[in-house]
């Protein structure tokens, strides 16, 4: 896999490349010193897998996820931070501290793998044709304040636009990310997800019940409660697609 | 209430009492003239004065740094000369009001007895005034060592902060390879840092020789991970030398200004460290940095946040009195300045 190592500290990166060069199955394709820095690496080399430092100078690698549209693999370094590590309590994500045990990379390299050979026969079946769209498996990086999450789009049942930003419904959590909903809808498998109103995308998967509504509109309950109203237009749509 | 209102409270009040009860028994028993209830006013005022003259003697003298013998052999002499200087105004005092009565007045007895009861009163002011003090002083002494404890627990917890140990010891590991010479100095600077601030034990203060070696420890580790981006200037004149300042505070210093200066910025920056001796004894620390400093709101501040800041201050406080100052403020644009004055003299005693 080709991979890219993210750190403000030349002596952090070139030990984490030294490690890493020793690993086969792991290409470093380039370093890159900030997050401005690694943007622009990203889009121009595609890295398989980035080694992302939490804390760095003006920008740190949470912001860089949420500056990402098409996000790469990521592992974390970090020396030691509660509050990183708090953050990631909510979903098992991989990151690795510093200073870094060889084995612990290893281990972490090769869970790697195991996970990109599966998406890769996945869509080996599935065919190319699904390839750039975000399926129930991907998972998106949400960061509210102090908290961040890697949430499975197959957890989240609803997509709220709210102003700017997007309101992501999961668990008991519903935090912000600044996209606009249009730009999600795009992104979004259509299979998966359906874009209810000028406000709502909902997860098919999510969807309990459905009962008509004023207008010749509908009302779909979630699984939860959440009940989100399908506008005239788009429920002729809804229809089909549910109809056999 | 500060400490000089409250002693001339219990000072008027304490002999303004005593003039009131010598009045009112006085009255009581046989009687009593204007003129003699303005006798004992005056008497009053006298004891008031000449205590008010010996408290200035014990703060200009230092007595309180006298061994315990010394003290009390200070001590009963001057309430003895205050005794027998009472009895004199006594005299003085029955001649300007007219009260004096030769006859009973200057009989051996009477002039022993007034000797005696005053210097009881002396005796009894000099009691409550020493007591005060040092209950005071002990008071102030279990507040430093509570605060103390607590900045070592913190410091313990954070402030020799993981992050930048193991950030260290990540560089030296990249070191090793590149640079075994630099690797070794490394490990070394790293240990001298633990084992000071596993030592930092109950001194209130160290010579500022030794906090800065720490201090130096810490910036040539910093500069080994930041490189090129960190650059470090010293100025300390001779004279600084010559004083003690409580531990880790500098360090503490100096580490807010990696944490919140030079680590914030992509290009790093400049750390410059002045002691320099003032005009009245006392020792001027300045730490200027890159970065400019912007306190959070209390309500947004997370819990570590400004804990170096009110920590220092308290600490300063607790030692120093109103003697020794802090302040943090932005020099132009560019620079933050975190300014301590420390004076030679502590507030309390060891």
């Amino acid at each position: 896999m080709r991979a890219l190592v993210i750190d403000d500290e030349r002596l952090a990166r070139k030990e984490l490349i030294n490690l890493l060069n020793q690993l086969e199955t792991v290409e470093v394709v380039g370093e890159a010193v900030n997050v401005d820095d690694a943007k622009e690496k990203i889009d121009q080399l595609q890295p398989d897998v980035i080694f992302l430092d939490i804390q760095m100078p003006e920008k740190t690698g949470f912001d860089l996820l949420e500056e990402l549209d098409n996000l790469p693999h990521v592992i974390f370094t970090t020396a030691y931070d509660e509050y990183a590590l708090k953050a990631f309590q909510v979903n098992a994500l991989d990151y690795l501290l510093k200073p870094i045990e060889p084995k612990r990379l290893e281990d972490a390299v090769l869970k790697l793998q195991g996970k990109m050979e599966a998406i890769a026969k996945r869509e080996e079946q599935e065919g190319l044709g699904s390839q750039k769209k975000l399926t129930l498996e991907d998972q998106v990086f949400v960061k509210d304040g102090d908290r961040c999450w890697f949430v499975r789009l197959s957890n989240v049942r609803l997509f709220e636009s709210d102003g700017n930003y997007i309101k992501v419904y999961f668990d008991n959590f519903k935090p912000m990310i600044h996209k606009s909903l249009n730009a999600l809808d795009e992104r979004l498998d259509e299979k998966s997800f359906f874009r209810a109103s000028r406000k709502h995308i909902i997860n098919l998967g999510w969807v309990e019940a459905i009962e008509p509504w004023f207008n010749g509109g509908l009302v779909v309950t979630l699984k939860g409660g959440d009940r989100i109203e399908v506008s005239r237009r788009q429920a002729a749509r809804f229809k089909e697609m549910m109809s056999l | 209430m500060n400490r000089s209102t409250l002693y001339w409270l219990l000072q008027v009040l304490g002999w303004g009492s005593f003039a009131f009860v010598n009045v009112f028994f006085a009255s009581l028993s046989e009687g009593i003239s204007p003129l003699q209830a303005w006798a004992f006013v005056a008497l009053a005022a006298f004891y008031l004065l000449s205590t008010h003259a010996f408290r200035l003697l014990i703060k200009s003298y230092g007595w309180f740094r006298l061994g315990i013998f010394r003290l009390i052999a200070q001590v009963l002499v001057a309430v003895g000369v205050m005794a027998v200087s009472n009895v004199l105004a006594q005299v003085l005092i029955n001649l300007a009001f007219g009260t004096l009565n030769p006859g009973f007045d200057f009989r051996a007895l009477v002039i022993s007895v007034n000797l005696f009861v005053s210097f009881l009163y002396y005796g009894f002011w000099v009691l409550l005034y020493f007591v005060f003090y040092f209950l005071d002083n002990y008071n102030t002494t279990l507040r430093y060592e509570a605060k103390i404890s607590e900045i070592r627990l913190n410091h313990l917890k954070s402030q020799l902060n993981p992050h930048f140990i193991f950030n260290a010891l990540n560089s030296v590991r990249a070191l090793v390879d590149e640079d075994p010479v630099k690797a070794k100095s490394a490990i070394t600077r790293i240990s001298n840092m633990l084992r000071f601030s596993l030592m930092l034990d109950k001194k209130q203060v160290i010579d500022l020789a030794d906090e800065l070696d720490t201090v130096k420890d810490y910036l040539a580790l910093e500069s080994i991970r930041f490189e090129e981006r960190l650059q470090v200037d010293y100025q300390i004149e001779q004279a600084a030398y010559g004083y003690k300042i409580p531990p880790m505070m500098l360090q503490t210093i100096v580490e807010n200004a990696i944490k919140h200066g030079i680590s914030n910025l992509v290009k790093g920056g400049l750390i410059e460290i002045k002691c320099r001796e003032g005009l009245q004894e006392e020792l001027y620390i300045q730490v200027k940095n890159s970065g400019q400093y912007a306190p959070l709101p209390a309500i947004k501040r997370k819990e570590e946040e400004g804990q170096g800041i009110d920590n220092t201050q308290q600490r300063l406080a607790l030692l120093y009195g109103d003697k020794a100052s802090f302040r943090i403020f932005n020099s132009g644009t560019q620079f933050v300045i975190t300014e301590i004055k420390i004076p030679k003299q502590r507030l309390t005693l060891d």
